[in-house]
Parts: C-alpha cells; sequence; structure tokens
C-alpha cells in the first residue's frame, strides 16, 4: 500500500513538474500549446524532436527558453553546407606542453550538451547529418576511435524551414526516424500577436523560472518508462504503425497507393512512449487508447515516405495518419 | 503465479458481467448479421458463376432447371452455416466488456487496464508494480464514477442485397427458358434430332420437349435416325415403310464383326431400307467407311456423297464396348435385309449409295448435337486410320522457325526459306533505358537564369576596312628545278601569252561558220 501511495505520490509530482515547465516556457512563448507539450512530451520520453516552422515564428527561442527553464545545459550548432563532422562532434587537438612534451587532446563539440540546437538541420551535408546518427540513438559519440558518452539528459532539437528548399540536403530516413515527435510550428493566432509584441518589443525582457534539473528530468524519465501498458493500447500501437505500412492488412487503400515508406518499429516505442508522458501528464497511472492516438500524428508524420505519385498528389503524411485514426476508430466501434 | 489483485477483480468482474454479457450478444448479431450479408451478397455471383459455367459446358439445356438456383443456394447455405459456426466459436471475454464501458464512460481505459493488470501476474517490487497497483486501484474506484449500464456496442448493419439476391434466383431459373435454344434454328423436320436426347441404355423418354416427340410420326423417314430393333426387324422387308417415332439419343458406330466397316449401334437398323443391297457389292467387305451412328454402312462401296467435315464417326472407346455385345444381332439384321454378307451393317438408315439430303440432315444434327460435337481427337485419328494411315499432325500447322542465319535486318518479313528478314530489333543503349518514370531526386525548382544562347549562321563578309596587302611569303623553300629557274623569264611568257589571247578575243569574227571546228579558239 505504501508503495501504491509512493507511486500515486511520484505521479502527481510528474504532473506539477510537467505544468510548471510548461507555464515556464510560455512566459516567454506565446502560444503554441501543442509545440510545447510535444517539446515537454519528448524530453521526459527521452527523445528528440524535429521542428519545422518557417522562419520568425520562436523556435530558436523555444529551445532556448526550455533549457533555461530546466536548468540544462545549452548548445547550439548553426548548420551550413561547410560544416564538418568534426564541427559537431569534436576533434584531437595537438597540445605542446612545457619543454617539448607534446599531447594529444579531445576538443569536444557542441554536441557534448543537454540541449542540442541543431538550427535548420537540412542544410549541411548527409555526412555531416549523419553524425548525429550515434550521438541520437546511443547518447554517445566516436572521436578518433574513442567513444564518449554524451551529458544526460541528451536532447537534440532540430529545426528545420519547409520553405527555403534550395541548397538542402533532405534528412534521410534513418535519421527522421531517430527523432520521436516531428512538431509543425505554425503562425500565432489573432490575439496572441498582442502579447508577443508587448513582450519582445518592449525594454523588459521577460525572465524565465527554472523550475526542474537535470536530475528531475532523468527521475522522472525512469517513472515513463514504468507505466504499465494494457493490451488494448499496445494493440492499437501496434497497429496504427502497421496500417502506416503499406501491403499491410491494417493499411487503407491509399496508403498502399501513395505511401512508399511506412513506419518503422521505432514508431511504436515513440506511440507508447508518449503515451505514457500523457498518461502520467493526466494523473492516471496505464496508458489509454486515448493517449496512442494522441501521439499518432507528431510520431508517424516523418516516419511515412510517400511516393512520387503521392506527392504529386499533393497528399502529406499528415492526411494519411489522419485517414488510419479514422479508419481505427471506426474498426473500434465495429469490434 | 497468483493473480496480482484477485479481489479487485472479482469485484471488477461482477460488476462487469453484464456488460461482458451485453457485448457478447451484440457482438454475435453482428457477425450474424456480417454471415448473412455476405451470404445474401454471394447469391447472384454464386448462381452467375453456375449459369456462365452451363452455358460454356453446353449443358445448360441438359442440366434441369433448377439446378443453377439450387446449386447457389447450397453453396451460400454452406459458407453460411462455416461462418456461423466460426461466430459461435468466437467469445467476450472481461476485457471486451470493460472496453466497452470505458468508451461508452469516456474512462480512458481505466477499467480495461485494471482488469489486465489485476488479473496479471505480479511482478518483483518496484516502481512499476506499484504503478500497477495503482492503476488497478483507480479502475476499481473509476466503477463509481461510470455507469455500467452504459456501452460502446457495435452497431449490427443489416444485411443488405436481398432484392438483389431474390431477382437474381429468379432469372437464373429463367435463364434456361429466355435463352434462345439451338432447336429453335432447326428445320422442323428434325423434331427428333432435338427431342431425341434420351439416357443411353436406358430407352427412357428424351428430357424435355415432349411436343417435339409427338410430331414425329408426321416426319418423312429420311430424317428418322435410328428405330428400335424390334421393329426394324418388322420394316427390314419395307424399304421406305416410315419407322415409328421412337426418340433416341445418336448411337455410337460399332464395329463391324469383320473388323474393317463400320455400322451403327445396335439400335440403329439396317441397311436395307435404303437400298443397301445397291450400295453394297460382294467381294469388297467392309473396305469403305460407315456413316456412322445413323446408318449408313458402306461396305466397299464408294460414298458418292461427300462426307460433311463435321461428320464423324462416333467411335467412342466406351461406345465401342458397349456396341460389341450385340455384333449377331447387327449381323441378322443385315441377313434379313437381304445384303450380303459383310457387305453392310449399319443402322439402315443410309446407305452406301447415299441419300443427299438424309447425309446433310445428318451433318445439320451433328453440328446440332452436342454430345458429338466434342469428341476428342482419336476420333479424327480413327478417321485417317481409315483412310489408310494416320497424316501428320496438321492442326497446329504454325509457321516454321526461319532458318535464316545472316543478319540482313532490313526487308519483307520472311518466310522461312531464307532471305531478307524483318529489322532487327534494337540492342543497344536506347533499348535498355526503362520506360518507367522515375521521381526527381532534387527537390525544388532550378533558376531559370538571365542568359540565353542562340547559334545563328551568318555567311562570310569581308570587312568594311581597307583590303590587306598580298605580300610575298617568307621562308626557305626546297630547291627544286622550279625554284631555281628564274621568274623574269616565266613573266615575261605569261605576259606575252596574256597579250596574244587579248589580240584574238579582240579580233573580229570574219565568218565563224566557216571556222575549222578542229580550230581552237580558246588556245587554253
Amino acid at each position: 500500500m505504501t508503495d501504491t501511495a509512493a507511486a500515486k505520490a511520484q505521479v502527481e509530482h510528474f504532473q506539477k513538474t510537467f505544468t510548471a515547465l510548461r507555464n515556464a516556457v510560455h512566459e516567454l512563448i506565446v502560444g503554441q500549446h501543442d509545440v510545447v507539450d510535444g517539446v515537454l512530451t519528448a524530453v521526459f520520453a527521452g527523445g528528440h524532436v524535429l521542428l519545422e516552422g518557417v522562419p520568425g515564428i520562436g523556435k530558436t527561442m523555444l529551445v532556448k527558453t526550455l533549457g533555461d527553464a530546466m536548468h540544462l545545459q545549452k548548445g547550439r550548432i548553426q548548420f551550413t553546407p561547410d560544416l564538418m563532422p568534426a564541427d559537431v562532434l569534436g576533434t584531437m587537438v595537438l597540445e605542446e606542453g612545457q619543454g617539448a612534451a607534446r599531447s594529444v587532446r579531445f576538443q569536444p563539440g557542441p554536441i557534448h550538451t543537454n540541449l542540442l540546437l541543431a538550427d535548420e538541420i537540412n542544410r549541411a551535408t548527409p555526412k555531416t547529418q549523419s553524425a548525429l546518427l550515434e550521438a541520437m540513438q546511443e547518447q554517445q559519440a566516436t572521436v578518433g576511435g574513442q567513444t564518449r558518452a554524451l551529458p544526460q539528459p541528451f536532447v537534440v532539437l532540430a529545426t528545420q524551414n519547409p520553405v527555403e528548399q534550395e541548397g538542402t540536403y533532405p534528412l534521410p530516413e534513418a535519421q527522421l526516424d531517430r527523432f520521436l515527435f516531428k512538431l509543425i510550428v505554425g503562425y500565432p493566432r489573432e490575439e496572441e500577436y498582442a502579447a508577443i509584441l508587448q513582450r519582445t518589443t518592449s525594454g523588459k525582457a521577460p525572465q524565465v523560472p527554472t523550475v526542474a534539473s537535470a536530475e528531475d528530468v532523468l527521475a522522472l524519465r525512469k517513472l515513463v518508462r514504468e507505466v504499465p501498458v494494457p493490451e488494448v493500447a499496445q494493440r492499437l500501437a501496434v497497429r496504427l504503425v502497421m496500417a502506416t505500412q503499406p501491403k499491410s492488412p491494417y493499411a487503407t487503400e491509399r496508403v498502399n497507393k501513395y505511401v512508399h515508406l511506412g513506419s518503422s518499429p521505432r514508431g511504436a516505442q515513440a506511440l507508447v512512449l508518449a503515451g505514457k508522458v500523457f498518461a502520467l501528464r493526466d494523473g492516471r497511472f496505464a496508458v489509454s487508447s486515448e493517449d496512442v492516438k494522441k501521439a499518432a500524428l507528431p510520431a508517424l508524420r516523418h516516419r511515412m515516405l510517400l511516393n512520387f505519385e503521392g506527392l504529386g498528389e499533393g497528399l502529406t503524411a499528415d492526411d494519411l495518419v489522419r485517414e488510419i485514426l479514422e479508419k481505427s476508430a471506426q474498426l473500434e466501434a465495429q469490434r | 503465479m497468483s493473480a496480482r489483485d484477485p479481489g479487485s477483480f472479482e469485484r471488477l468482474a461482477t460488476a462487469l458481467s453484464p456488460a461482458v454479457r451485453r457485448v457478447h450478444e451484440a457482438r454475435e448479431s453482428v457477425r450474424r448479421n456480417a454471415c448473412v450479408d455476405a451470404a445474401v451478397r454471394s447469391v447472384p455471383r454464386i448462381a452467375l458463376w453456375i449459369a456462365v459455367l452451363c452455358i460454356a459446358a453446353g449443358f445448360l439445356f441438359v442440366v434441369p432447371f433448377w439446378l443453377p438456383p439450387l446449386g447457389a443456394l447450397v453453396l451460400v447455405g454452406l459458407v453460411f452455416t462455416t461462418a456461423s459456426r466460426r461466430v459461435a466459436t468466437v467469445a467476450s471475454g472481461l476485457g471486451d466488456g470493460a472496453v466497452a464501458c470505458d468508451r461508452a464512460n469516456d474512462n480512458h481505459d481505466r477499467l480495461a487496464a485494471a482488469c489486465e493488470l489485476a488479473a496479471a501476474p505480479a511482478q518483483a517490487e518496484g516502481l512499476g508494480e506499484a504503478l500497477a497497483c495503482a492503476a488497478v486501484e483507480d479502475g476499481v474506484q473509476s466503477l463509481s464514477r461510470i455507469d455500467a449500464s452504459r456501452l460502446a456496442l457495435p452497431q449490427a448493419n443489416a444485411p443488405r442485397g436481398w432484392l438483389a439476391a431474390i431477382l437474381c434466383m429468379v432469372a437464373i431459373t429463367l435463364l434456361p427458358w429466355l435463352l434462345p435454344r439451338p432447336a429453335a434454328s432447326l428445320p422442323e423436320q428434325q423434331p427428333v434430332a432435338e427431342a431425341g436426347r434420351a439416357v443411353p441404355g436406358t430407352g427412357e423418354a428424351p428430357v424435355r420437349s415432349g411436343a417435339s416427340v409427338e410430331r414425329v410420326p408426321t416426319d418423312p423417314p429420311a430424317n428418322k435416325r435410328e428405330e428400335p430393333q424390334s421393329e426394324r426387324k418388322e420394316s427390314g422387308a419395307k424399304p421406305g415403310t416410315p419407322p415409328p417415332s421412337k426418340p433416341s439419343a445418336p448411337v455410337p458406330a460399332v464395329p463391324a464383326a469383320s473388323g474393317l466397316g463400320q455400322s451403327g449401334s445396335d439400335t440403329a437398323g439396317d441397311s436395307s431400307q435404303n437400298g443397301a443391297p445397291k450400295a453394297a457389292p460382294a467381294g469388297n467387305p467392309g473396305s469403305g467407311q460407315s456413316g456412322g451412328g445413323q446408318g449408313s454402312s458402306a461396305s466397299g462401296a464408294p460414298d458418292p456423297v461427300p462426307t460433311p467435315p463435321s461428320s464423324k464417326p462416333p467411335t467412342k472407346p466406351k461406345k465401342r464396348q458397349a456396341a460389341k455385345e450385340t455384333p449377331q444381332q447387327d449381323s441378322k439384321s443385315s441377313e434379313s435385309a437381304g445384303a450380303p454378307s459383310g457387305q453392310s451393317r449399319g443402322s439402315g438408315r443410309m446407305s452406301a449409295v447415299g441419300n443427299k439430303r438424309s447425309d446433310q440432315n445428318r451433318g445439320q444434327e451433328r453440328e446440332d448435337d452436342p454430345e458429338i460435337e466434342d469428341e476428342p481427337i482419336e476420333d479424327e485419328t480413327d478417321e485417317q486410320e481409315q483412310r489408310g494411315g494416320v497424316m501428320p499432325m496438321r492442326r497446329g500447322d504454325n509457321r516454321p522457325a526461319a532458318r535464316e542465319l545472316s543478319i540482313s535486318g532490313d526487308g519483307p518479313p520472311d518466310q522461312g526459306r531464307g532471305g531478307p528478314t524483318p529489322p532487327k530489333k534494337s540492342r543497344g543503349t536506347a533499348s535498355l533505358v526503362l520506360g518507367l518514370r522515375l521521381p526527381d531526386s532534387v527537390r525544388g525548382q532550378p533558376n531559370p537564369g538571365t542568359a540565353k544562347t542562340t547559334l545563328e549562321q551568318i555567311p562570310p563578309r569581308p570587312s568594311a576596312g581597307e583590303l590587306g596587302l598580298a605580300r610575298a611569303a617568307v621562308g626557305s623553300r626546297p630547291t627544286t628545278p622550279q625554284s631555281q629557274r628564274s621568274p623574269t623569264s616565266f613573266l615575261t611568257l605569261q605576259q606575252a601569252y596574256s597579250a596574244l589571247l587579248r589580240a584574238r578575243d579582240n579580233a573580229p569574227i570574219s565568218n565563224p561558220v566557216t571556222t575549222p571546228v578542229d580550230s581552237p579558239k580558246d588556245p587554253r
């Protein structure tokens, strides 16, 4: 009974921390509730986030604010075509000591941080982009034959601009799959513009309170991992992922026609992990089907690759994910 | 291992048992409706397939009219029975009732999770176990907040397509009567051919078209194909007597007793009716070919009437064996008809001399008779054996392979006899280019650019400036006789030659007619 009470207390602590972080970020960021919740969910689930949006809507500011609110070490890499992997991971430099003594020292790159902002990640060459693969999946970096663990928590928040496509290199599927969520950052609403102007054009800059630490984040991550997943939610996650794969028994007609590549099992992992965070955020102790459905759009949209016909038809992955969700709802109603 | 929380599980099971029962009933209803719906929808398809198969096999007018719809019903019943059994075996559990209750009450699967986690075995102490116990408690507590009678039950759709199924059954029932029958195209002189499809060996009445059978006595005797043997004996000595009407199926031929000729079956009449003695000269027994099951032994006598291509002797092995049982009856009938022994045996309706009209009728009957139409190739082989040997198979008369070994490439199509061959297909790089549209891997739009380059052909023109002066080439020349000659003498000679030409050109022409032809006008 004591354990149950402790678990309930931890869930309550999670709820409070999550809400406090959300409010702290909203001290500076106006609106974008879904984006802020999605980023916080990815942070507690141990995933990375790809933010896509036009310039000037606060992507970089969101990352900075989040780092300040969680008191995490922040790093930033502005991806350019001439960026090299050593500029990301770090390199070995030769140091001269006293006398004739020389030694090789590792100069860590900007990736050795807690919260990494990879700004305009699609402007770097695939060679440089691939330098992030090991870091994102295995939380470590290998330079000069030596593997170094990255500081925990390690979260990559990458941004990309959907408009300026000249001189960019689309992210490879292997790297897209490593992002837990892909969040679309849209324009603010009309009523939000006043608050934005007031906060950004006055001489008084708002202060972001620090409401959590790296240790808090790691402890809450452990709690997230322990949330039980009932069979009904797990089955739904599996079927949603399989429904994105062409020729699977759950695929819709348009998925079979327009999708070139469906989601990998990482998609199901993302659905379940995000569902766990959603359940804790709502004060529940187990994942529900609604949690999985809520995570479907940000977790699956970047894992579906449309074929040439689908792109020609002007379809997006969001359309197909919504169709899959509707079909799954119909199937559940018929069960 | 025991359940994590048996008490909570019992409580949940008790509270959700009505829901489980209702869910089970609803699901069973849905599945049964789905079975009925599928069965009803499959009726037109199955009936259509049966009708198509009947038509394709030519049995549409042989099978009873009630068979296609009955077959469709039987198949649909089988499908329905199988599906119903499967439906009955699917049971609903406590989790199904909990899920239905959660969805109806927007309970976020608390009951479902609680049922599952309460029934699951307990794990080691830890945060996960504590969270599972908390989830069970949360589910049990949610029972007080929700209305367990509200359930999200699956909606059973009423089966559709009854009208189409019934209409299709009616149509498939009436199909044999609606389709044009082959009998309508036959002349009225051959009702027996239409109606005479009796069960072989039983002598039963034909399947239908009894009216045609009644009209048989009015038919002329030449159109009769068969007679019962007893009646044959009676009428054998009376050629030209119309045989009594008995519709019968075309009977397969029986090998002649001598082993050479072929005659009709046991039911076939004697050959004396149509002048068999005239057609069967003695001393040449059985070397001819009979007309088939309809009689007409042609023992040794050449048939003046050419046999139609479709008139094949029905020499199916089964029918042969059946006919071998009564060779003596045939011989008796031949003898009774007054024909020489071994000369003429057969049904007796056709003579070796041949009745042209009956031959034509016979051919027509054979074309109309589905039982004879689908005779295999062995009939053709037998026919060839009668001619004296098996001919090479010319059925697949394909063009022989070209024997041209050279590569010419252009010319008319080859005939397999050498010579030019049709244009060769390209085997170069162009033939390897895929005809598939490949997506452009470069995203974005290319820059249209600001410069444009065009190519124009401009003829050379002299420049508007001063002409350049010719200058002597400077350089060493190889020593040749021409180079050693003084240029002055050559210049003098050339100037004299030019003066001579000018003088000649300026001289008046006295009489061009008298100008000798061989005199060169132009010294050049």
